[in-house]
């Protein structure tokens, strides 16, 4: 068949060993050059001909992009070409690296399905920049940041602040992702995933959190990320304040979500509604906070 | 690469899908192809040992690898002990998706051969069936764990 969506449009696949090899490629095609990786989310793009590269560049073959490793006091080191059933297996398999990233182990057994897993990459999640991507919120609550590469040299691009748009990110056409880095969190600090999701894989509202609780007011931290809320990914900025402050638990509790309610710029589309958002964001918070505050303050 | 154990030599496009290449070139028609979206999971291979959507996979990716579909498991004319299975719970009724869910059980059981009914849920949920419901496929596949566990 040659029509739209069961088909490719053509280019030239090509499969480099070293990293030197994807940045000169990138260099001389830029945007007409695609990283391929777990494929999930180019290949969908290309049967829809909302891309049509001439150059394909598959990143599977090389090494360093397939390494996951956990560094204590560095936190965790997760490579570009990492799929996220395996990611997946590496967090499972050490429960205690696995419970100091909860945020992330919650999320990544929702995203999708496992046969999609066993392909996809947390870092094409990132990529692939729709407000619906579930890599984001855990990312952004424990600050991770994303390691770009181009002929240029490379850079560090906080995760929050890399979607700038619809499928529009911070990459210019000539560098790429190597790997995202996951700082350790701070000293007794515990984290959430929860989201809702209907009639799709897409979610309606995603919610991750980072809370240290402390007797001691300053030092008190609270990183509160939401996704599939607004056109980019959002991270609550006055969560830490709120939580700093004065007050019950219970009452910093309803500040965040007027917060959240009132900052965010809520969107309306095919999964749900403005309104319908706004009550997700207030019942997902509850639940989540209430969740980890348990666990701190038993 | 290894197609059902066998070594395959077949000139590709570098834009041909690998479910397009098994299908057209290869001749292996247990591998469906239904949405070409990676949504109904119809398309399911085991690629080096791996259940994937072989609609989300470029044939130039499948270079050298090892592809295993529903008739590997077909040894001297016996069916896999998951696919016997199938046929015992009446697991199926037109057909056209149990070749996904067999090798997908098949991986899930091999590497767990105790998996729960929510894992099993969880991990056959992204494959779509129109005629049974998933009662029986679900029955079939934790029936069958008994012949993986050693």
């Amino acid at each position: 068949m040659s029509s739209p969506y069961f088909t490719l449009p053509e280019f030239r696949y090509t499969k480099p060993k070293t990293i030197e090899e994807v940045v000169k490629v990138l260099d001389e095609y830029g945007e007409n050059a695609r990283i391929l990786a777990g494929g999930i989310g180019l290949i969908s793009f290309m049967k829809e001909r909302l891309l049509s590269p001439q150059v394909v560049i598959d990143i599977k073959g090389i090494p360093e992009l397939r390494r996951i490793e956990y560094v204590e006091g560095n936190g965790l080191h997760i490579g570009a070409a990492v799929t996220i059933a395996e990611l997946q297996g590496f967090l499972g398999e050490r429960v205690e690296i696995g419970n100091k990233y909860r945020a992330l182990s919650e999320a990544l057994p929702q995203i999708s399905d496992s046969l999609i897993r066993n392909r996809s990459t947390l870092i094409g999640n990132i990529c692939e920049a729709l407000p619906y991507m579930d890599g984001y919120p855990p990312l952004i609550a424990f600050d991770a940041k994303l390691h770009s590469v181009s002929v240029k040299g490379e850079r560090e691009i906080p995760v929050a602040e890399f979607m700038k748009g619809l499928a529009e990110t911070e990459l210019k056409t000539d560098e790429f992702i190597t790997h995202v880095t996951v700082p350790e969190p701070p000293e007794g600090a515990v984290s959430g995933f929860t989201k809702f999701s209907s009639h799709s894989e897409f979610s309606a509202t995603a919610i991750a959190a980072l809370i240290r609780w402390s007797e001691r007011r300053d030092e008190r931290i609270a990183r509160i990320s939401y996704g599939s809320v607004s056109d980019t990914p959002i991270l609550l900025q006055e969560a830490g304040e709120i939580f700093r402050g004065e007050g019950s638990i219970d009452s910093m509790i309803d500040r965040v979500v007027e917060t959240a309610l009132s900052e965010i710029n809520i969107i309306s589309d095919l999964y749900a509604t403005a309104d319908y958002r706004r009550r997700l964001i207030e019942v997902l918070t509850r639940r989540l906070l209430v969740r980890l505050f348990k666990e701190v303050i038993g | 690469m290894t197609v059902n154990g066998e070594r395959r030599a077949v000139e590709v496009k570098d834009n041909e899908l690998l479910l397009d290449v098994l299908r057209d070139k290869l001749y292996v028609k247990s591998v469906k192809a239904a949405c070409w979206k990676g949504e109904c999971g119809l398309c399911t291979v085991l690629l080096n040992d791996l259940p994937v959507k072989s609609c989300m996979v470029l044939a130039m990716e499948a270079d050298g690898a090892d592809v295993k579909t529903a008739e590997y498991f077909i040894k001297n004319g016996e069916l896999a002990p998951v696919q016997r299975s199938f046929i015992e719970h009446g697991a199926l009724q037109c057909g056209f998706c149990t070749p996904a869910f067999s090798l997908a059980a098949h991986h899930l059981l091999q590497r767990n051969p105790n998996a729960t009914r929510e894992e099993i849920k969880e991990y056959l949920s992204g494959i779509i069936c129109r005629c049974t419901g998933y009662k029986q496929i679900i029955e079939a596949v934790e029936d069958a764990r008994k012949y993986y566990q050693k």
